[in-house]
């Protein structure tokens, strides 16, 4: 009988192992380690569930971004546009894929200290003009998709760094936590917040806004004109003021809409991400961000909201100390929402 | 007549991006009409369950919902493109390729 060749990536210690390791290490060194290994295992159990599809790894520490044209079908990745270090091109989408792309592998690499979206150096590629008229962005587990827009509703999504940022990730998220956020229900909401959390981080982080200048708005500048300024506040969600007429996210968990889609429920954390930032003052990603990128490892694939609180919790004991001022003003943003 | 309408959810914009698309059979190109149908039949559509949908989403997991009219049978399906049968997901492919409404 022939035998089928396949590969198995295996764990001598579980990542549940791992971070209950964590949570009775001595020091918060040891703790940083554990949950970092923890993280690791994550990322080799994604490898494995998609080892069927090439990636695009590349050496440690370098970045590399590619840019792609679909020339308005569905077939990816597409033409080659443009490569890292390669000339400004005369199509603007291509430029702008490429420099957000950029900017938000530098701000994971600079602040964070994460190398690219699996924190293994992989490659970032982009395609532009995807489909016709296609209203949206996403990360399609590998690469980044971008479509132009109709024109009535959307004018494009490749001028807002936010946009970029957000897909990117989702990346990040697949990787970071491990066996990834499942798409539906809470998990799925708390998985969309944070790319909402990470892809406003990284726009202020560009423009150097602390938390009072930025305006916490997400996809400013993607809908025409007379539809709306932003699809999503996270200052205030559900405000349409603020953002356009189909503005229907809950700003706590009076307004949960129970089976709801997971881009509505997300106004939920990302508003206590913003209740919190706004407590410890300064830039968003000085002390909020990095308290909910560490939080990323402790959650769990179903993580629900008041899971989200608890990891937020125990990751600012662990990065500012148990009873710090910010491990409070966690915990209160929470208490802001109505989760705890 | 048969009518097929394909509503896609998903990616950064969710349901406020959501776009439909729209293909009359008798409207197109024979050879192409023939091609819809033919994926339309190897599916058994009309036979399959309301909602096909995976068990645990990623982000990358975009919702589809393909109504067909034809004649006196309509049938709506709500699916994730992995948890259907190969001819439907050729079948999404294709009316993916068709301009939106």
């Amino acid at each position: 009988m022939a035998t089928e060749p396949h590969s198995c990536t295996c764990f001598i210690i579980p990542s549940n192992m791992l971070r209950k390791l964590a949570d009775a290490a001595a020091s918060p060194t040891e703790r940083g380690l554990l949950l970092d290994q923890c993280e690791a295992s994550a990322y080799l159990r994604g490898q494995r569930s998609v080892a069927t599809a090439p990636t695009g790894v590349t050496s440690v520490g370098e970045k590399r971004r590619t840019v792609f044209d679909a020339r308005h079908k569905s077939t990816l990745p597409g033409k080659l546009a443009r490569s890292e270090g390669g000339v400004v091109v005369a199509d603007a989408s291509v430029n702008q894929a490429y420099d957000g792309a950029g900017a938000t592998y530098d701000f994971y690499r600079e602040v964070l200290k994460r190398n690219s979206i699996d924190n293994k150096g992989l490659r970032i590629d982009s395609t532009v003009h995807y489909l016709n008229k296609f209203n949206n962005a996403f990360w399609n587990g590998q690469q980044m998709v971008y479509g132009d827009g109709d024109g009535k509703l959307f004018l494009g999504f490749t001028g807002a760094l936010d946009v970029i940022a957000h897909e990117l990730t989702h990346g990040v998220t697949q990787h970071a936590v491990p066996g990834g956020l499942v798409y539906e229900n809470q998990s799925g909401a708390l998985n969309e917040s944070i790319s909402d959390v990470f892809g406003s981080i990284v726009k202020q982080w560009k423009l150097k806004q602390n938390v009072d200048q930025a305006d916490w708005l997400i996809g400013a500048g993607i809908l025409a004109p007379g539809v709306g300024k932003a699809l999503r506040s996270m200052a205030d969600p559900g405000n349409k003021e603020l953002t356009w007429s189909g503005d229907d996210q809950p700003k706590t968990m009076a307004g949960y809409v129970d089976g709801g889609d997971v881009h509505i429920n997300s106004g939920i954390p990302n508003h206590a991400f913003y209740a919190a930032a706004i407590a410890l003052k300064g830039n968003s990603w000085d002390k909020a961000g990095p308290v909910w990128y560490k939080a990323l490892g402790l959650l769990t694939s179903n993580a629900s909201f008041a899971d989200m609180a608890k990891a937020t919790a125990q990751a600012a004991t662990l990065l500012y100390g148990a009873d710090s001022a910010e491990q409070h003003a966690v915990q209160a943003a929470w208490k802001v929402v109505g989760v705890v | 007549m048969t009518r097929l309408s394909l509503r896609c959810t998903g990616g950064f914009t969710g349901p406020a991006g959501a776009q439909t698309r729209t293909v009359d059979l008798s409207l197109l190109p024979p050879h192409q009409a023939h091609e819809l149908e033919h994926l339309l039949n190897a599916c058994d559509f009309f036979t399959l369950p309301d909602q096909l949908l995976k068990p645990a989403p990623r982000s990358s997991d975009f919702l589809y919902d393909l109504k067909v009219d034809q004649g006196p049978q309509a049938h709506s399906i709500h699916y994730h493109l992995d948890a259907v049968p190969p001819p439907l997901k050729e079948l999404t492919d294709k009316l993916y390729e068709v301009d939106p409404d």
